[in-house]
């Protein structure tokens, strides 16, 4: 605004008439391809993220919008906390295939009866996600190794995590582990993956279990996100963790990256 | 742009929200070269994957830098750059050997009426201008529209009946400050006809899917028609939403609050709850009465006139009490929104960081 610019009469007339001629032109809400951009890209209004939800056209093309453009850091902060505008977000995520329900729950008195031999509970959404979890739980050992392969993501040239989140009933999800992927061996069908140990937790072995299909480069993490960076590090078997020591050195002087890598190599998972 | 105006755009949001604003104004414009020049492309996909690109500028510039997001603003709302911006993405897609058609652009782009795009600082500030007032009536739109459909109640809201009746009155001949008592039979015909092609054309829209409620009332529109008190009614209460909207989410709240829907959001919540607080009722009143004095002056910025205040009960005592009331209430609300520096009426020093502050309309 110029200081220059005369005084506008702002009576209710006024108002009225401007209201009536920008609705005309285009009614307010999704009604417009730039609305959704805009809204998939910074995040919907309640409102909006329940009309997604209710119109199939609607959701399809946030399907396709999301996988040529991640969700970017923004929705998924704003699908974290519980109240509904962020429990709106995180079912579009789900329903989009931007996130994964890891679902297979663990049947513990049956396996407790084949001592010895692990409890192996896969999700498989090669076909769509092209992502696979699998969860080999040692119930006498109280050990539990998590593996996830992904056939989309290329972690040859740089350090891509995703992250696995427990989601309680009335609580925000929790970021448990980060996984970063290395480039997966030959004869495997997978592009990348990685592998972790972890003291059994009932929370890893639960049906509300999340994945982000959408890596996130380890050193943009932040938040809740890069506060799992030491524990991550200590359960990642041999391989990873000198993929995040390479990530950490990768990283500028001071970054906080390097301190929680640190901290998780000096660490017992 | 002069620098004050570069030195206006302090989020990216509010950069996004204005090149938004010309984009959706542009669209069928901007569709029209791509189907023009390039046959083969599909011209949504190119406007679209433009507009991506644009907004990946935006983000990938620094917070602490107004100066590049007023630059980058100026550059992607102006109609010619975005045409040039266009035609190279799709010679880019289409391959060189579309170079023949893709020149069909550039003609098409001196046919432009002149004006359209402006050059000399004071137009392009005048068209930013343009495009904020749009963006923010259409986020004041929206975020009613939304807290009809939600909440209705006690909580300011409009439906999307009211805002359709709104339109088809000024979109129709008549002059717009004839009383709806003296439509004729035949006007209020046209108007339901109008009324409910809107409603079919949302409803498409919207795949088929949408509020159910609006075929109802469509089917019952053009059964029944559309009553002449049902008209004064929506044109108040359209009017009035607006008004308080404007007032509390825009002069009492931080700059550009206006262009974002969840903000609208959030600080009409806390004047709807005002009611239920203790005090809150008498705050809320005093609110309401003086969101009609606002008004926007060179000196003044947009705040509450006092000297168009009015008290048709007399019962608050002389002007100097009733403003003392309307900074009492603004004080109160925005303690509550916590906000810093609401326009407030006396323009007092505690609150006030820049006396001339204009609001988007």
């Amino acid at each position: 605004m110029t200081p220059q610019q005369p005084p506008r009469t702002t009576s209710d007339p006024d108002l009225l008439a401007l209201a009536a001629t920008v609705a005309a032109d285009h009614s307010p809400g999704l009604h417009h391809p730039i609305d959704l951009i805009v809204a998939a890209r910074y995040g919907f209004t309640s409102d909006q993220a329940h009309s997604v939800l209710d119109a199939p056209h609607l959701l399809s093309w946030l399907t396709r919008y999301w996988h040529n453009h991640p969700p970017t850091e923004a929705i998924i902060q704003i699908a974290q906390p519980v109240d509904a505008r962020g429990k709106a977000h995180r079912e579009l995520l789900q329903r989009t295939g931007a996130i994964i329900n890891v679902r297979s729950r663990s049947q513990h008195t049956l396996a407790a009866s084949t001592a010895g031999l692990p409890e192996i509970l896969t999700d498989d959404h090669s076909a769509e996600a092209g992502t696979v979890v699998v969860r080999r739980i040692f119930h006498d050992q109280g050990v539990m190794d998590l593996a996830i392969e992904s056939a989309y993501i290329e972690a040859s040239d740089t350090f891509p995590v995703i992250a696995l989140l427990t989601l309680g009933e009335e609580e925000s999800p929790v970021t448990r582990l980060l996984f970063l992927l290395i480039p997966a061996g030959p004869g495997v069908p997978a592009v990348s993956h990685a592998e972790s140990r972890v003291h059994t937790d009932s929370a890893f072995s639960w049906d509300e279990l999340l994945l982000y299909r959408t890596p996130i480069e380890a050193s943009d993490l932040t938040g809740t996100n890069l506060a799992a960076v030491s524990h991550s590090v200590a359960a990642a078997k041999l391989p990873w963790k000198d993929a995040w020591r390479r990530a950490a050195l990768a990283t500028p002087d001071g970054h906080p990256l390097r301190d929680a890598v640190i901290n998780g190599l000096s660490a017992q998972a | 742009m002069t620098d004050s105006e570069r030195d206006s755009f302090h989020t990216h949001g509010q950069a996004v929200a204005l090149i938004a604003t010309f984009y959706e104004a542009n669209y069928s414009r901007l569709v029209g070269l791509v189907r023009k020049g390039f046959r083969s492309l599909d011209p949504d996909d190119l406007v679209q994957e433009l507009f991506v690109k644009v907004l990946d500028q935006v983000d990938a510039i620094s917070a602490q830098d107004p100066e590049a997001l007023g630059s980058l603003v100026v550059r992607w709302t102006s109609p010619a750059y975005t045409s040039r911006a266009l035609s190279n993405l799709c010679l880019d897609t289409a391959g060189s050997r579309w170079s023949i058609r893709g020149d069909a652009i550039h003609t098409q782009e001196g046919a432009e009426p002149p004006g359209l795009d402006p050059q000399i600082p004071d137009q392009v500030a005048a068209h930013l201008d343009t495009l904020r007032s749009r963006q923010a009536v259409n986020a004041m739109l929206q975020t009613l529209l939304e807290r009809g459909r939600q909440h209705r109640g006690d909580c300011t809201h409009i439906t999307q009946r009211q805002l359709d009746v709104v339109v088809a009155v000024y979109n129709s001949n008549r002059p717009t400050t004839k009383d709806s008592t003296e439509l004729t039979d035949h006007e209020l015909h046209k108007l339901t006809l109008e009324i409910e092609k809107r409603a079919r054309a949302r409803w498409r829209d919207m795949g088929r899917c949408s509020d159910p409620e609006a075929g109802n009332q469509s089917a019952a529109a053009a059964e029944l028609g559309i009553s002449r008190q049902a008209i004064s009614k929506a044109l108040k209460v359209v009017g009035a939403a607006l008004t308080i909207t404007r007032y509390i989410a825009g002069v009492l709240a931080p700059p550009a609050s206006l262009l974002n829907p969840s903000a609208i959001h959030a600080h009409l919540d806390q004047f709807d709850q005002l009611r239920q607080r203790p005090d809150g009722a008498a705050h809320h009143a005093v609110l309401i009465a003086a969101a009609p004095a606002v008004r926007t002056t060179v000196e003044r910025g947009t705040r509450v006139e006092p000297s168009l205040l009015v008290n048709p009960n007399h019962d608050h005592g002389p002007r100097t009490k009733q403003v003392e009331a309307v900074h009492a209430a603004e004080t109160h609300l925005a303690q509550l929104t916590g906000t810093s520096h609401p326009n407030c009426v006396n323009a007092c020093e505690y609150h006030t960081q820049q006396l001339d502050r204009a609001i988007e309309i």
